[in-house]
């Protein structure tokens, strides 16, 4: 039974999945195949998912959708972490060449967006590390800033004001405080892409928590 | 959770519409990159499934569903008896036998650490003070023999030499962390004693 699974089923099935038209056979089989295979899984939105299968088709007018439909975040995103719109820029171009390549390794197991933020994420830190001056310098305090933010306080922030203050952090610490706070990575997760320790990026985004609250409190 | 973090999870997706670069001209950036790919692209002539006629069509299909059986089949067969390691766990993971010379560069990267732990005299290091950095480590070395356990499925020496390499250079480096923050303890501890 199991070499009949392993030696027919299974490539059968296999192949199903590689060829659409494998669905018109005229074998129950045919109705048991996915519609498409590469995006069978949680795929939440509908109209993401007609836009990713007409990209994988090679439709133009559907990449340009797709780019429009997400430029704009994955800009302000990567502008955050490097501060200059010239980089960000160039960051951008990469990440949806990278997007456009790669589309059809993308499983559908996270959203579209998702899978795109984190390639600009990768692409941007990729660029932070190979400018020639940037270095995270290892630190590790038992220190913790006293964070008296009352919740009105809070509330008065608006989003543009901590996007352009986030912009203002030293570069040692801007990419890590905006992953933990804004994009919601952990310290574990930052410490592994930044390669730093997590003790490091701990202390570092407490620092710059400190520095953001202080120019925050001065606008 | 963070105040601010709570506020701006509320108000995320504000922050993703506050700069608008020039978003036309970066797309014509794109579209220039990806149609570079489509010149380079070789022009071998694939016989597509959808060009033959419907009865041509169905026999190709089973014809590679046989074929594919038959060498699945085969490299089942193959595979297993040529390569036994294959079903080893992490309990029998041996880097020596599975790639002795990376073992060797492996065994330098752990004598360094040794090195280090000798150092820092660790046996004796305070747990309660320096948890986190401990904590730290233990959670490397978990991480270590989860990866162990899928060294089998690695082909790449590569792969694996990264790996080992990113490993210890972490490791070394929580080390030294580790060395700083008891030096750092040791000078307080002795400036108090001097008050």
């Amino acid at each position: 039974m199991l070499v009949f699974y392993l030696g027919i089923v299974f490539p059968i099935l296999v192949i199903g999945y590689k060829i659409p038209s494998f669905s018109n056979l005229p074998t129950s089989l045919g109705s048991l195949l996915p519609k498409h295979p590469t995006l069978r899984k949680s795929f939440y939105d509908e109209s993401d998912r007609t836009l990713v299968q007409d990209c994988l088709a090679g439709d133009e007018q559907a990449q340009q959708t797709l780019y429009e439909q997400y430029a704009q975040a994955m800009y302000n995103v990567a502008v955050r972490m490097v501060n200059r719109s010239a980089d960000a820029e160039d960051i951008l171009q990469e990440v949806f060449v990278k997007v456009f390549r790669n589309l059809h390794t993308f499983q559908g197991d996270s959203t579209i967006g998702a899978w795109i933020k984190r390639i600009t994420v990768n692409s941007t830190l990729n660029f932070i590390r190979s400018q020639k001056n940037y270095q995270i310098v290892e630190v590790s305090e038992a220190w913790n800033p006293p964070l008296e933010e009352t919740e009105t306080e809070v509330s008065a922030y608006n989003m543009t004001d901590i996007h352009y203050a986030i912009k203002q952090l030293p570069e040692r610490c801007r990419a890590i405080v905006s992953l933990y706070l804004i994009e919601g990575y952990q310290h574990k997760e930052i410490a592994q892409i930044l390669d730093i320790t997590e003790s490091t990026s701990k202390t570092q985004y407490r620092r710059g928590r400190q520095l953001l609250q202080d120019l925050l409190r001065r606008r | 959770m963070d105040k601010l973090k709570k506020h701006i999870k509320k108000n995320r997706a504000e922050l993703d519409r506050i700069e608008s670069p020039d978003l036309s001209k970066i797309w014509r950036g794109v579209r220039t990159e990806l149609s570079r790919d489509e010149k380079k692209k070789p022009s071998s002539r694939v016989i597509s499934l959808r060009e033959q006629p419907e009865s041509s069509r169905r026999f190709t299909l089973w014809a590679v569903g046989i074929a594919a059986s038959l060498a699945l089949v085969i490299g089942i067969g193959v595979g297993s008896f040529l390569n036994p390691a294959s079903t080893a766990t992490s309990n029998d993971f041996d880097l020596a036998v599975y790639a002795p010379q990376i073992a060797e560069q492996a065994q330098q990267f752990q004598q360094q650490v040794n090195q280090k732990m000798t150092e820092l005299n660790f046996e004796s290091i305070d747990t309660v003070a320096f948890q986190q950095v401990l904590q730290e480590l233990r959670e490397l070395d978990g991480e270590y023999e989860h990866w162990a356990k899928d060294v089998p499925q690695y082909v790449q020496e590569r792969e694996l030499l990264e790996f080992l390499q990113r490993h210890y250079q972490r490791k070394i480096r929580i080390l030294d962390l580790l060395a700083k923050e008891i030096e750092k303890k040791e000078f307080y501890e002795k400036r108090e004693i001097r008050l």
